[in-house]
Parts: C-alpha cells; sequence; structure tokens
C-alpha cells in the first residue's frame, strides 16, 4: 500500500455517559477513502471530532505525516471537516464561507478569489459566490460545505454523514461526485455513514465500528463476501447467522442444527469439533428445498415486498428468524406453511460470535 | 376548532383601542391650543415650542439620554459575556447566579428602588448619576441576557466548530463567528433596556439625587404640583420614543432571524 | 481544550458575577440586615438587634394598610387575568402575520413607562373630564361622577399598568400549545368548554401563573398610581415604603416590609416552579 498519512493509536475516549471509544487504531494511506461504517452511538463521530482536534481522546495519539497532533487544537492540525449539518456560516456570502480558511492564512485577495472560483466549479456550483446559505438548495449548501473544506488542501478531509440530509436520489449522484472528487484531488477521506449501501460503493477500505471498537477492517469485498463477525455479517450483508455445533465429515467442517447438518466454507479458524460455531447466510442464498429432502425445518411467518424483492420471513423450531429473499414477486408460499431449507456451501461463511464489548 | 365567531378579533380590537386612547388622548391634548385640557380650542404647537425653550427639559433629557445609554451599553457588556459563559460552562453554581442576575425582572420595582437607596446610602456614595447608572444596568442586564442567552440556545454550535476546523483561533471565531450571530440579540436587547431606562420612573426616584432629573421624573414631580399642557407635549415626545425603538428593535430581532438558514 | 476552556469562561462570567455579588445580593442581603436593625434618633441606622419593625406592621393602621393592599391586588389581579387571558390566548390564535403586528401593540405599552400611560386617565377620569362628559351628553348621568381620586380609579390604572404583563405571558404560553392535543380531546368527546378545561388551561397554566406572579405583588408597589388616581386617599405597602424612605427617613421599617413584599414574591414564585416543575418564566421578554 501507499505511504501512511494518519494513524490512530489505541485511543479511547469517556464521557460521563460512559465509555465511547474502546481503543480503537487504524492507519490510513494518503489518497485512501476510507468509510467508518456503524449504527448511530457506535463511536465514528466522536472518532472523526478526535482527528479534528474538537474533541480530546483520554488515551492513545493520533498521527498526521509523521507528527504527533494530539494535544494541537484544530486551527494546527490540517485536517478539515464537512459538518453532518454542513456548518455554514450564516451571516457570510459563499464566496466568503469558502474562502475563509485562506483569508485566515493571509492569503492574498486575488489569490483567494481564483481559489474560491475554482473550488465552487469543482463542485459545479460556479457563479455562485454573492449567494447566501439561506438562499441555497440542501444539495447547493452540502457542495459548498465541501468547497470549503477542500480548499484549503488538507492532507487528510473528514466527512461526518454529509450526504444523510438529502434525498436518495440526490445522495446517488452526490456518491459519484464525491468519488470523483476524492480521486480527482488525491486527499485522504474519512467518511462516516451508517448506510452500508453508500459505504460499499464508494470507499477503498470500510471500518465497521460498534460500540467503540473496530469489528472489522478490510476492502469491500472482505467485509461483504468474509464478514468476521456475526455483528459484521448481519450489519453489512443483511445475512443471517445461523448457530449450531462445529462438526466435520469427510474433512469438511458441517454445521449442526439438532438432526441436521450442513456443508460451510471453512475460512482456516481451525475450529475443534462440538464447539459452537456460527455461519453468515445472506437472504438470497437461502434454497427452499423439495420436501422430503434433507434440510432445516421452518414456518413461514410473515410474507412481504421490498424493493423488487420478495420476502419471507422464517421461524425454525428453536426460534431463530431467517429470512430469505427472491426476485420477482410471485410465490406459492403463505404464512403458516412448512417449509424445508439449505444453503450452499459457498455461500455459508463462518464468523465469530459477536462481540460481547 | 375553526370557529367563525368574530369575538375573539372584536376583543383584541376592543381592548387595544382602549390601551391605545388614553394616550392619543395624551398625544391630541398636546396640540390643543387651550391650556385647559378638557376644552379644545384649536390646533398649536406652542406648547412644544415652550417644551424646547425649558431649560430644565433640555437638561433632564440629556441625564435620562446619557443614563440609558451608558446603562445599556454596560448591561449589553455584561450581560452578553455573562450569557455566552453561562451557556458554555458546566459550573455548578451557575442556576443559582442565572436566577439572582435574573432577579431584577420579577422583583417589584418598589423594592428595587428600596434597597438600591439602602445599599448605596451604606456605602456612602453620592446620589446622582452614578447611582442611577448603577441601578439601571442591574435592571438592563436580565433583558439583554435573557436575548443573548436565547440568541446562543438557538446558534449551531458547529459554525464555531467550523471555524477552528479551518483555521481560526479561539479569539478569532468569537469576532468572526460567534459575535457577528449573536449581534442581533444583542443591538434589540439593548435598545429594550434602553427604552426601560429611558422610562424608569420609581427606582430613579429612589436613587437619584437631588440635583440630577430624568424626564420620567420631571413629568412625575409635575403631575404632582399641577399640569400644565407642556406636559402633554414631553409624553407624547418620550411615547414617540418608544415607540420608535421597540419597532426597530423587533425590525433587527426579526432580520436576525431571517438570516439563519433554520 | 478543556482547561483553555474554563480560563476563559471564568473570563466571560467574571463581570456579571462580580456585579451581581456587588449590587443585587449586596443590596438584597442588606434589606434583610437592616430590617432587623434601629432607627437612629435623627438620621440613620443604630446597629442594635430588634424585631420591632416587624412587630410594627402588626400595628392596626400599617396593618390595615397591608390588609387593604392585598385586597386592592386581589381584585387587579383578578381583572388583570379576566381581562387578559383572553387577549393573550387570541393573540397567540391569530395568524402569524398579524400576531406579530398585535405583539408590536401589546410591547409598546409594555415598555412605555406606566406614568405616562397612567397619565392619559387623568384626562378621561377627572371631573368633568372625557368621562363624565360622555356619559352625560349620552343622558346616562346627569352629573359629574368624579371618579379620580377615588378607589375605583386607583383600580383600573393599576390594571391598566399591568395588564401588558399577564397578555404577554399568557401569549407566549398559547403560542407554544400543541392544538393537536386540545383537537384529540375534542375527538374523545369532549365538548369546547371541556377541552378548553382539560387541556388548554392546564397547559397554559404557566403563563397564567406569570402574569399572576408579576401583578400581584407589583400592584401592591404601585405608588405613583395611588398618587396620581387616588388622591392621598389609598394607601399602599408601596406608598408606605415610599413614605417611610423619603419623608420619614426610617429605613429600617422600609426594610422590614420589602422583605415581606420579597417573601410573598418568594412564595409565589416557589409554587409556581412546584406546579409548572420549571425554573424559566413564561415570556419574560
Amino acid at each position: 500500500m501507499g505511504e501512511p498519512i494518519l494513524e490512530l493509536r489505541d485511543i479511547t475516549k469517556s464521557f460521563a455517559e460512559g465509555t465511547v471509544l474502546n481503543g480503537i487504531s487504524l492507519t490510513a494511506d494518503r489518497g485512501e477513502f476510507i468509510t467508518l461504517l456503524g449504527s448511530s452511538g457506535c463511536g465514528k463521530t466522536t472518532t472523526l471530532r478526535i482527528i479534528a482536534g474538537l474533541e480530546s481522546c483520554d488515551s492513545g495519539a493520533v498521527i498526521l505525516e509523521g507528527r504527533d497532533v494530539t494535544d494541537e487544537p484544530p486551527e494546527r492540525r490540517g485536517v478539515n471537516m464537512v459538518f453532518q449539518n454542513y456548518a455554514l456560516f450564516p451571516h457570510m456570502s459563499v464566496e466568503a464561507n469558502i474562502g475563509y480558511g485562506l483569508k485566515i492564512r493571509r492569503r492574498p485577495r486575488a489569490e483567494i478569489r481564483k481559489a474560491v472560483s475554482d473550488a465552487l466549479e469543482m463542485v459545479r456550483l460556479p457563479g455562485y459566490e454573492r449567494r447566501m446559505p439561506s438562499e441555497l438548495s440542501g444539495g447547493q449548501r452540502q457542495r459548498v460545505a465541501i468547497a470549503r473544506a477542500i480548499v484549503n488542501e488538507p492532507k487528510v478531509l473528514l466527512l461526518d454523514e454529509p450526504l444523510g440530509a438529502l434525498d436518495l436520489q440526490l445522495r446517488r449522484q452526490m456518491q459519484i461526485e464525491l468519488k470523483r472528487l476524492q480521486k480527482q484531488l488525491g486527499i485522504t477521506f474519512i467518511y462516516i455513514t451508517h448506510d452500508q449501501e453508500e459505504a460499499l460503493n464508494m470507499s477503498d477500505r470500510i471500518a465497521v465500528m460498534k460500540n467503540g471498537v473496530f469489528q472489522q477492517i478490510g476492502t469491500p469485498s472482505e467485509i461483504y463476501d468474509r464478514p468476521k463477525n456475526a455483528y459484521v455479517a448481519q450489519f453489512v450483508g443483511s445475512a443471517n447467522v445461523l448457530t449450531g455445533t462445529a462438526e466435520y465429515a469427510d474433512g469438511r467442517l458441517m454445521l449442526r442444527r439438532g438432526d441436521v447438518r450442513a456443508a460451510v466454507t471453512d475460512p482456516g479458524t481451525g475450529i475443534g469439533a462440538g464447539a459452537p460455531l456460527h455461519v453468515a447466510v445472506r437472504s438470497e442464498y437461502i434454497d427452499f428445498l423439495p420436501p422430503g429432502t434433507p434440510g432445516f425445518a421452518a414456518v413461514v411467518k410473515e410474507k412481504s415486498f421490498a424493493a423488487g424483492m420478495l420476502r419471507l420471513a422464517l421461524e425454525t423450531p428453536d426460534g431463530a428468524e431467517i429470512i430469505a429473499s427472491r426476485h420477482g414477486i410471485d410465490s406459492e408460499l403463505v404464512p403458516g406453511d412448512a417449509v424445508t431449507f439449505g444453503f450452499d456451501a459457498g455461500h455459508a461463511v463462518v464468523v465469530e460470535a459477536e462481540d460481547a464489548t | 376548532m375553526k370557529s367563525r365567531s368574530r369575538f375573539p378579533m372584536i376583543y383584541l380590537f376592543v381592548i387595544t383601542v382602549i390601551m391605545y386612547l388614553p394616550i392619543l388622548f395624551v398625544m391630541i391634548y398636546s396640540v390643543n391650543l387651550s391650556k385647559i385640557s378638557s376644552v379644545w380650542t384649536g390646533f398649536s404647537l406652542k406648547w412644544y415650542r415652550e417644551l424646547f425653550r425649558d431649560r430644565n427639559v433640555g437638561t433632564a433629557l440629556w441625564n435620562s439620554l446619557i443614563l440609558g445609554g451608558v446603562s445599556s451599553l454596560a448591561a449589553a457588556v455584561i450581560g452578553t459575556l455573562g450569557a455566552i459563559g453561562t451557556v458554555r460552562t458546566g459550573f455548578r453554581g451557575k442556576g443559582a447566579m442565572e436566577y439572582i442576575a435574573t432577579l431584577p425582572m420579577m422583583t417589584p420595582e418598589i423594592i428595587l428602588g428600596m434597597i438600591f437607596l439602602a445599599f448605596f446610602s451604606l456605602l456612602g456614595l453620592p446620589f446622582g448619576m452614578t447611582t442611577l447608572i448603577i441601578a439601571h444596568t442591574a435592571f438592563c442586564i436580565p433583558y439583554i441576557f435573557m436575548q443573548v442567552k436565547a440568541r446562543l440556545a438557538g446558534m449551531d454550535k458547529s459554525c464555531e466548530e467550523a471555524a477552528r476546523d479551518l483555521g481560526a483561533g479561539r479569539a478569532r471565531v468569537f469576532f468572526d463567528i460567534t459575535l457577528p450571530l449573536i449581534m442581533p440579540g444583542i443591538v434589540s436587547g439593548m435598545l429594550l433596556s434602553f427604552a426601560m431606562s429611558f422610562d424608569d420612573v420609581i427606582i430613579s426616584i429612589f436613587v437619584t439625587g437631588v440635583s440630577v432629573n430624568t424626564l420620567p421624573i420631571l413629568i412625575y414631580t409635575q403631575l404632582k404640583t399641577g399640569v400644565t399642557p407642556k406636559v402633554n407635549a414631553l409624553c407624547t415626545l418620550m411615547f414617540l420614543a418608544t415607540l420608535l425603538i421597540v419597532v426597530l428593535s423587533a425590525l433587527i430581532g426579526r432580520l436576525g432571524n431571517r438570516k439563519s438558514p433554520k | 481544550m478543556q482547561r483553555e476552556r474554563r480560563g476563559e469562561n471564568a473570563a466571560f462570567l467574571a463581570p456579571m458575577y462580580i456585579f451581581t455579588v456587588i449590587f443585587l445580593i449586596g443590596p438584597f442581603v442588606y434589606m434583610l440586615v437592616l430590617s432587623f436593625l434601629t432607627r437612629a434618633e435623627t438620621w440613620g441606622v443604630v446597629n442594635s438587634f430588634t424585631l420591632r419593625n416587624y412587630e410594627r406592621i402588626l400595628e392596626p393602621l400599617y396593618f390595615n394598610t397591608f390588609v387593604e393592599s392585598v385586597k386592592l391586588a386581589v381584585l387587579v389581579t383578578a381583572l388583570v387575568a379576566l381581562f387578559g387571558y383572553p387577549f393573550g390566548y387570541f393573540m397567540a390564535k391569530l395568524p402569524p402575520k398579524r400576531r406579530g403586528l398585535m405583539l408590536m401593540l401589546v410591547m409598546i405599552p409594555f415598555y412605555t413607562s406606566s406614568l405616562m400611560r397612567l397619565y392619559g386617565w387623568i384626562i378621561v377620569l377627572r371631573a368633568n373630564g372625557l368621562l363624565d362628559k360622555l356619559l352625560m351628553a349620552l343622558h346616562i348621568t346627569s352629573e359629574p361622577l368624579k371618579i379620580l381620586y377615588t378607589y375605583p380609579a386607583v383600580a383600573v390604572g393599576m390594571v391598566y399598568a399591568l395588564l401588558p404583563f399577564m397578555m404577554l405571558s399568557v401569549y407566549s404560553s398559547v403560542e407554544k400549545m400543541d392544538w393537536a392535543l386540545v383537537e384529540a380531546a375534542r375527538d374523545m368527546g369532549a365538548s369546547p368548554a371541556g377541552a378548553f378545561l382539560t387541556v388548554t388551561l392546564p397547559l397554559t397554566m404557566p403563563g397564567l401563573m406569570t402574569g399572576v406572579i408579576l401583578t400581584f405583588v407589583p400592584s401592591m408597589g404601585l405608588f405613583f398610581v395611588a398618587d396620581i388616581l387616588g388622591g392621598n386617599k389609598i394607601v399602599l405597602v408601596g406608598s408606605l415604603i415610599q413614605e417611610q424612605l423619603m419623608k420619614v427617613h426610617d429605613q429600617p421599617f422600609a426594610a422590614a416590609l420589602s422583605v415581606i413584599m420579597m417573601l410573598m414574591m418568594t412564595v409565589m414564585i416557589w409554587l409556581y416552579r412546584r406546579v409548572t416543575g420549571s425554573g424559566e418564566m413564561e415570556g419574560m421578554l
């Protein structure tokens, strides 16, 4: 990989309400797009604010370009942030907003002017200099906020759910534009979102976060195809996690539930026979088997349609809920029907149990 | 819930008219030629002319302006800083301090006048402009404090953070971001404070010395000793000044609201 | 960042805290102390403890004044609530544009000296003044009523002076109200009056109570109303305090009277906090 630009070393942070970060470490390379993915309250915003210097950490260190900036105030870090609600200065024009950072660095007026107009060009809002933030739409404010940050050529750009307030269509469009911008500028992006689709679309690497701990850091395909634990599997791939005991047959790892067992993919965990085993299978890979074939028994509980998919909620005799989804909307199954299901060993990934922390 | 009744409108109208009627009479009689205020003999500005020629009125006006100006300015500085500090700090006693600082809003004026009179004579302060300014500053602070606090509460904290993130030091953030954003609150609070100070009678009577008259004190003494139509003119002018200040303050307040994107 | 903040906050708070301690806590505490001191023979006070000032309040002369003043305050507060509550209520239900104008129309008298506003009433109420002329012209009365310098004149003046406080505090309470709650009550079968009594009134109680607090005790202090509209006939606690301070120069007794008034005020504020569970007074701006 490239040359590291940002390093977080074992950072912890507690507020009065409890621990928010529980020893997180991360290295970002120059030009890399890293996404911190997690549901609200997982500590991702706090992480970003610690990198920006808006929050102090209890222990650990923030290293920027080899320099320890843990105790530096935010104005001396050379990173910039795009705030969730944009935080545009309401009393300043678009030009004054974008030029603010340069003005503080006492750049000549002509240079600021040029840089502002270039930045507006870059976010596709040319000629908007004289507008006030209150005269802009949500998407335009978003672009101005990005322009205001990138005009300073930060070492690292921090983005706190920048697309959270936009509607779905605009989001998709902005995702593409942000990615384009990031490639064009070659700046490292640390991006926060709770939307797994957004993370998978945009990132070079994703750090899945829960309870102040990175559950897994990896490329989108690593995260999606080989989730490390049950949480990652469920959060990123909306996968079913089946629990049972490990068994070996012909040297292959099998999942046993009751008197049924099924082959799974063994990533080389070296798990012992008889030990509890967790297997992630995404909903589209749950297969219905003809009656009489060996397989796991379940009852259809609910049938619904979402985004062109048929979604069936099944319940196994031991009370586990399994979601199966199919393209198209035709299915003879109705709630109350007994079914037998199985899965292809290639799509059943062994994962660790969810972290207790 | 949509009631067709016209009663609410009529009620509001009638009460408002009654509220303004006495003021209207004063204004009408201020341009009455006759010296007897219940008889209308014709339009004249002679009472205004006499008013402007009156030395005492001139001095009292000057005193009132100085008093209102200085105490609203002092209150603006103290109240604004106090509001910022209060919003930012987690200091335990701040609730109690806030309560005491805003106490003048809820204390009957006569008690404020009484305690200031007693306390200033305990300290041996000479009664006059100084004591007036201290007392007026005390009752103006809550107005500024509440206005600025409300502004700060409505302000987006991330604006200040964004400025720091863009390279501004703490002092710079204060002057570039915080102060401009709360300015409408400060200005409208100051205008209202000025109006309160400019019209105050009770507290002023207690804490002024023999030598310093303000306009309201002048009016009070005249009302007690016998009214000349000049008082009509003076009251009219003071009412118009208050009206102007309140309207201005409302306009500035609204201007500030429109600017913030929320 | 925490450490630098603390010093800065202290610098922000210092002016207000210092001013408050010296010029508010100081005077209030001194009032309390003063009320237990003895008046000097000629001028000033002597530092000897006494309960005499409080005992004096119980003397018939002063006690009657107190009782009369409280009676008047009850009457005035009731009238202010009666006229002010509907006003604030209707005002809050106006469409936003008209509401702003109406609010301004109430703010103007609120910030105008009540002295000046009362002066107009002299013109109206005096013998052979506008009211008398109007009534006689309409043949309702045959001779001047001479209302000025009577009890009703003082009551009218006080209601008039204090009305804006009630209007504004009720207004801010009603404006904040969630009307869906009233609709829900109606939906569940409450009559308009029932919905008002069970939903609207309890929800706007903070505004009404603030109005009462800002009317009741302060009305006992409006000595200049009694002065101007009541001649020398009506004596309020406020008039007593003013007289003790400005004419008799008996500061300790004036302090004792003030302490009692302040106690009444404190009790009312305490009640407000108990009932509403909040420290913030409604519509204080």
